[in-house]
């Protein structure tokens, strides 16, 4: 198997298992993300 | 295509609807609707940026340049971009998170004041006028099932339009996390199936002729260059600025453009090595269209559909997002500091709907009269980073105080020069088949020069950074408010 075919079967699983994987991690997120508190300025000063 | 093809492009068009309006019940105000509150998490960063960025563009233009010439694409084109955008996350979004900033004109703005302000909104409201996006949707639903191309267009525009109305950025963000998952997986099935019919990648080198395997294709050295430095956008880039100040914190948007810059790698490479099976197979169409041919002709029924539905969602991804971002210019960066500062929480949302409203009729206004806007695409671009890049980079990691001068001097020559290097070359210059865009051959001292009207934002960087310099040697000091902070 040539560097070509490896690399092309490796962007194909990036492609077709990766992103499945987020959209399920995505889901875990979803109650967090419409119900969790939302990042105000001073938040965002205090991550320094 | 089938009947069962048309019915999952339906139910994917209606889910896009209904998902947006249950997600708009949770929209408030300005803020929640236009960052999301700041409560994106790494795996929802990733599905919006991958999807937004990513739009029909990169699919039929990376599929093209690999039809045309290889793996070239990828390298030149697309390899930069990764390079930007891992500075984006390890120097560039921690800073922009430090500000109370909600768009890149604020950026401009506390540096410079309202002057670059209104420049960079404006070179931002074009750049993110979502055409090219709404021409392939406009195409692809002519071509799969028949509509006439007008059609297309309004229909693509107004579901985009109907869930981002709704609910901003967080009903954007929720239908990208969709229109992600079927872009990337449609896309690398589709990948397996074509690449199975000429024999796999190992069969492609005996196939193509070995320039369509050199990192540098046939391309000259200024091409490959201007190439490059389209990822200086990355920079500059309003829908990644937005989703930066949209992060529940610095880690979350860090691991979202790390995970993604994966993600992107495999797409671009998937996208450039299907043009390149197209050529392998002797399908001879107009190259833009010719990943889409060659996927049509390999998928069976069903997955037809869903490769059409995941094409559409790639352009649907960009135009909802686009259409926020330029409403926004018109009402957040532009009418509320400049007309109305003291306009309500719930009028300056009002407004911002009815201006992305605005938006899409400007952008499908213009998607209809151009018949081509891959130039007019390429102009923006550098418009936006003529524009914006020298100054918003100065803004934001320069140590000792700014002028105003220098950052509108900058904004406007940055803007200037490549309006004029376009308007020399499309004025005195010729289309050229070969390369696809124009070209003016200047002669000088007996010798010839190509200038292709892509090298406008050669000229327009250096331009820009010498204005900078000389606004801030010779301009006056900004006057300095009751804390010493520039006002």
């Amino acid at each position: 198997m040539s560097v070509l075919s490896v690399v092309t079967w490796a962007a194909v699983a990036v492609l077709v298992v990766g992103s499945p994987i987020v959209f399920v991690w995505f889901l875990f997120d979803v109650g967090k993300i419409l119900h969790g508190p939302a990042s105000e300025p001073g938040e965002r000063e205090g991550e320094r | 295509m089938t009947l069962l093809d048309h019915s999952i492009v339906v139910v994917y068009l209606v889910g896009m609807i209904v998902l947006g309006y249950a997600v708009s019940r949770s929209i408030t105000g300005f803020r929640d609707y236009f960052v999301a509150g700041g409560r994106m998490t790494t795996p929802l960063l990733v599905c919006t940026l991958v999807s937004t960025y990513y739009g029909l563009d990169v699919l039929l233009g990376g599929s093209e340049i690999g039809y045309l010439d290889g793996v070239v694409s990828w390298f030149w084109y697309a390899r930069p971009y990764y390079v930007g955008l891992l500075l984006v996350a390890l120097l560039l979004a921690g800073r922009l998170r430090e500000r109370d900033f909600l768009s890149l004109p604020d950026v401009a703005d506390a540096a410079y004041g309202k002057g670059t302000r209104a420049v960079v909104a404006v070179a931002s409201f074009f750049y993110s006028l979502p055409l090219f996006a709404l021409m392939g949707m406009g195409v692809l639903l002519d071509v799969a099932m028949g509509l006439p191309f007008v059609w297309g267009v309004v229909i693509g525009a107004a579901i985009s339009l109907a869930y981002t109305l709704m609910g901003g950025l967080m009903a954007d963000a929720f239908t990208d996390t969709v229109q992600f998952t079927l872009m990337c997986v449609t896309l690398g099935i589709a990948a397996v199936l074509a690449l199975d019919g000429v024999g796999g990648a190992d069969a492609l080198p005996a196939l193509l002729p070995a320039s369509y395997f050199d990192p540098q294709g046939t391309y000259p050295t200024a091409a490959l260059l201007v190439f490059a430095t389209g990822a200086l956008s990355v920079f500059v880039e309003p829908g990644i600025y937005q989703r930066i100040f949209a992060a529940t914190s610095r880690r979350a948007i860090f691991g979202a453009l790390a995970i993604g810059i994966v993600l992107w790698s495999s797409y671009d490479w998937i996208t450039a090595l299907l043009g390149m099976t197209a050529q392998a197979s002797g399908l001879e169409v107009e190259p833009r269209y010719a990943l889409l041919t060659l996927v049509s002709d390999a998928l069976p029924p069903g997955l037809t559909g869903l490769f059409v539905a995941g094409v559409i969602a790639t352009g649907m991804s960009t135009v909802d997002s686009y259409l926020l971002i330029a409403g926004g210019n018109l009402a957040y960066d532009l009418y509320r500091p400049l007309v109305n500062p003291h306009i309500s929480d719930a009028g300056l949302l009002r407004l911002t709907r009815w201006s992305i409203v605005l938006a899409c009729t400007i952008a499908v206004a213009f998607a209809l009269f151009f018949t081509s806007m891959v130039s007019a695409w390429v102009f923006v671009t550098a418009v936006l980073v003529g524009a914006a890049f020298v100054p918003v980079s100065a803004a934001l990691f320069a140590s000792r105080p700014l002028k105003a001068t220098a950052g509108l001097a900058s904004s406007l020559t940055g803007l200037a020069v490549v309006t004029l290097v376009y308007t020399l070359v499309n004025v005195y210059g010729t289309e050229s088949e070969e390369w696809g865009t124009v070209i003016w051959t200047v002669r000088f001292d007996g010798r010839t020069f190509d200038v292709w009207q892509d090298y406008a934002v050669l000229a327009a960087l250096p331009a820009s950074a010498i204005a900078f310099g000389l606004g801030q040697l010779l301009g006056p000091e900004r006057p300095r408010g009751r804390h010493g902070r520039p006002t």
